[in-house]
């Protein structure tokens, strides 16, 4: 193999390949980046997987001639970030090695067999579709923050993707103490199935590679086969497994009608939170609203520490009632919310409470309160 | 308590006082729980395979346990410890540790404490006696204790320590049985002092982290401390089975009667517990224990054996097992324990709470039993 490409070229290639190559890994393999220079494909393609997610794109280069190499992906990364030529020379070399020269500089990296490189293959029967890719993460945005981390709950560790009519999407993920739901009608068909579980690293990975300021795409492809989420940005393509678990009925959880709905400054409430939080118990960060005719107190209480307090006054508030949350995560909330208020609909100190936008009907989380 | 289950028997039933009885089942697999003062001249004593006692002792009476009213008079005796000193650790239901340290100047010397301990629970078990050891350590109390017995109370201070516990034989060590025993045999080791006089460098290589133990004990340093009750690690519950059993199935049947027990006792202690352990023991007595943390503190049974279920398959199921037992530790109090319902199964469990007050306050007015699950019933009951 020998090649030649612009050192920011490579540079983002890799930067987009760093999230899913393993750092400690028992199989070497999966640490390792596979680059092939592809008169093909026209360019030299990079491709990493964690056997989860596969990312792989196709970059502009010179192909002096065709080949592959499979080197580590973060010892590459580091190499070529510091350089200060600005185009590289790869040139793969017997028993696997790759040599690099940029200018002044020269540097020989150990490399395994390209065979070994474990493929992903992509289903080409997959049916694709387009919607525009900011609508697309800002669901993703807004409901990531609340996939559940707990190994032992497969079927919350992703965002749950289905199609709600024919031309909207709803995006829903839970950790089982709170739950996000995102909507968005585009402006042309869509083809998700009824249901599918994205795992929370592809979707990630996803906004990684859209968050590259260099790369412009307007749409991002997407396509679903029973086993496997396809997802096309501009000369980038990432697969990911499906999660082969049944999401909770996430409906029931959400009431359809609430006793109280009151309006508050998104704010007021967000710094109160900040300020009363520092005393919120440990790492439970109880806070406790209490709700009383015309205002409303903000009260975080540590046996240890002490206590903090904060009024608000409400406006014909005639709610009496006390109810504790997780202050964090009423702020994670509140930090997605783009509006200046929001509507907090409770029913009691034990149900599960609503918080969403006044105006925006495409965003409603909901949150279990504490016992405290 | 001298022995306590057969003094019971013989407190309630005035026609077994001065015969020997034998507190236990007639069966083929049962052993001998308590073996009456009258019995024992026979050779006969607890753990005694039951056949072989009825062949050493034939006139002996044999009376099958109620262990409700041992149960009944345990409370009694615990409630004369308490009286005495807040820290009661009760090991079995007719023997406990109390911290009387400090207590001098409200009751008196220990002797004095010693000595009303052993009226009171006279006066309020209407005639069983108990034996008193005190000591400035627990094993060393425990030891004293033994050697007073029947009806008797012994001090050991520090300074008779040599004298009296050294020339004991080995087995009288905390943590010597019927194994290890043979083990100090060979090394030319048979009493105490034999042990404390060895190098516990020697001990250890032939013995593992026992023979550090059993080294500090017999020069009677033991720095383990009376923990009450409430301050308890865990709460457990653990059954040695009639027959040896086989498979995950059958254990599973076997963890949900625990569960209740263990949740029911969490619950009168107001307490939720952050993990669970189950326990197995081989039929060739080898003990297997696997736990894990809950997701969230509970004091409920159904959560319990749900989580003691999830560890069955990490346990080998190619042997057959004699004992069954579960766990549940990491306590906290449950008003302190801020707890983060779940927004899936949070319905669940208010009805689970609800349920629980229910059985609670039936099992208090009515008994343990009264209300027992349908799943524990066999076919025959229904």
């Amino acid at each position: 193999m020998r090649s030649i490409i612009q050192t920011a070229e490579l540079i983002r290639a890799l930067f987009r390949i760093q999230g899913i190559a393993e750092r400690k890994t028992n199989r070497p393999v999966l640490s390792h980046v596979l680059l092939q220079a592809s008169s093909l494909e026209g360019g030299l393609v990079v491709r990493a997987t964690n056997l989860e997610v596969a990312i792989g794109g196709t970059y502009p280069a010179e192909i002096l001639e065709e080949g592959s190499v499979l080197v580590q992906a973060k010892q590459l990364y580091e190499i070529i970030k510091s350089l200060s030529a600005s185009q590289v020379e790869l040139v793969g070399k017997a028993n696997h090695w790759l040599e690099i020269s940029a200018g002044s500089s020269q540097f020989k990296l150990v490399g395994m067999p390209s065979q070994d490189f474990p493929e992903m293959a992509e289903d080409a029967s997959v049916e694709m579709f387009s919607v525009p890719s900011d609508k697309f993460l800002g669901m993703v945005e807004r409901t990531q923050f609340c996939v559940s981390t707990d190994e032992n709950r497969a079927s919350l560790g992703g965002i749950y993707c289905e199609r709600t009519t024919a031309n909207s999407m709803r995006m829903v993920s839970t950790d089982g103490h709170r739950l996000a739901v995102a909507t968005c009608t585009f402006d042309r068909d869509i083809k998700t199935p009824l249901g599918v579980l994205v795992p929370r690293k592809a979707l990630q990975e996803l906004k990684r590679i859209v968050a590259d300021p260099s790369a412009s795409h307007d749409d991002i492809e997407i396509g679903f086969s029973s086993t496997a989420g396809h997802f096309k940005i501009g000369n980038v393509t990432l697969i990911t497994r499906l999660i082969d678990a049944k999401f909770p009925d996430y409906k029931q959880v959400i009431p359809e009608q609430s006793k109280h709905e009151i309006k508050l400054s998104r704010v007021v409430v967000s710094d109160a939170l900040k300020r009363v939080s520092s005393l919120s118990q440990g790492k439970t960060h109880g806070v406790r609203f209490v709700f009383e005719p015309g205002k409303l107190e903000i009260v975080a209480e540590d046996p240890e520490f002490g206590v903090a307090r904060e009024t608000i006054m409400l406006d014909d508030c005639p709610l009496e009632l006390s109810i504790a949350f997780n202050a964090r995560y009423i702020m994670d909330v509140l930090g997605l919310i783009t509006e200046q208020g929001f509507v907090l609909c409770v029913s009691d100190d034990l149900s599960p409470t609503i918080i969403r936008p006044i105006e925006d009907q495409g965003f409603t989380a909901v949150v279990m309160p504490m016992r405290l | 308590m001298d022995a306590f289950y057969a003094s019971v028997e013989q407190l309630d039933c005035p026609a077994l006082r001065g015969k020997p009885i034998l507190v236990g089942y007639p069966g083929p697999r049962s052993v001998v729980s308590t073996a009456s003062y009258e019995a024992r001249p026979f050779g006969v004593g607890s753990a005694m395979p039951m056949v072989q006692a009825m062949r050493l002792c034939p006139q002996a009476v044999v009376v099958p346990p109620r262990f409700a009213r041992y149960q009944e008079i345990s409370e009694q005796i615990m409630d004369v410890f308490r009286s005495f000193s807040p820290l009661v650790e009760s090991l079995s239901l007719d023997e406990a540790f109390v911290d009387i340290s400090g207590c001098e100047r409200l009751h008196g010397s220990p002797r004095t404490i010693g000595e009303n301990i052993r009226r009171k629970v006279h006066e309020v078990t209407g005639g069983l006696t108990i034996s008193v050891g005190i000591a400035s350590t627990k094993y060393v109390a425990k030891v004293a204790s033994e050697l007073c017995k029947p009806n008797g109370l012994k001090i050991v201070e520090d300074h008779d320590f040599v004298a009296v516990v050294h020339p004991l034989p080995v087995n009288r060590l905390w943590g010597i049985g019927k194994k290890s025993e043979p083990l100090l045999t060979r090394l030319g080791l048979r009493t105490i002092g034999d042990v404390a006089r060895s190098d516990p460098q020697y001990l250890a290589r032939h013995l593992g982290s026992l023979g550090v133990h059993i080294h500090q004990l017999a020069n009677g340093i033991d720095v383990r401390e009376v923990i009450c009750e409430r301050d308890a690690k865990s709460i457990g519950h653990e059954e040695t089975l009639a027959d040896n059993v086989m498979g995950a199935e059958i254990v599973a049947r076997l963890l949900l009667p625990m569960a209740d027990i263990v949740a029911r006792r969490l619950r009168e202690q107001k307490l939720c517990a952050g993990g669970v352990r189950v326990k197995l023991k081989t039929a060739d007595f080898r003990l297997w224990t696997r736990q894990m943390t809950l997701r969230e503190p509970t004091d409920n049974a159904d959560v319990l054996v749900e989580a003691a279920r999830t560890l069955l398959p990490l346990f080998d199921w190619d042997v057959s097992f004699r004992l069954v037992g579960m766990a549940a530790f990491n306590m906290m109090p449950v008003k302190t324990s801020v707890i983060q319902p779940d927004l899936f199964s949070f319905q669940k469990q208010v009805t689970r709470r609800r349920l629980d007050g229910v059985l609670d306050q039936a099992a208090q007015r009515f008994g343990e039993h009264a209300i027992r699950r349908g799943s524990d019933l066999d076919g025959n009951e229904m």
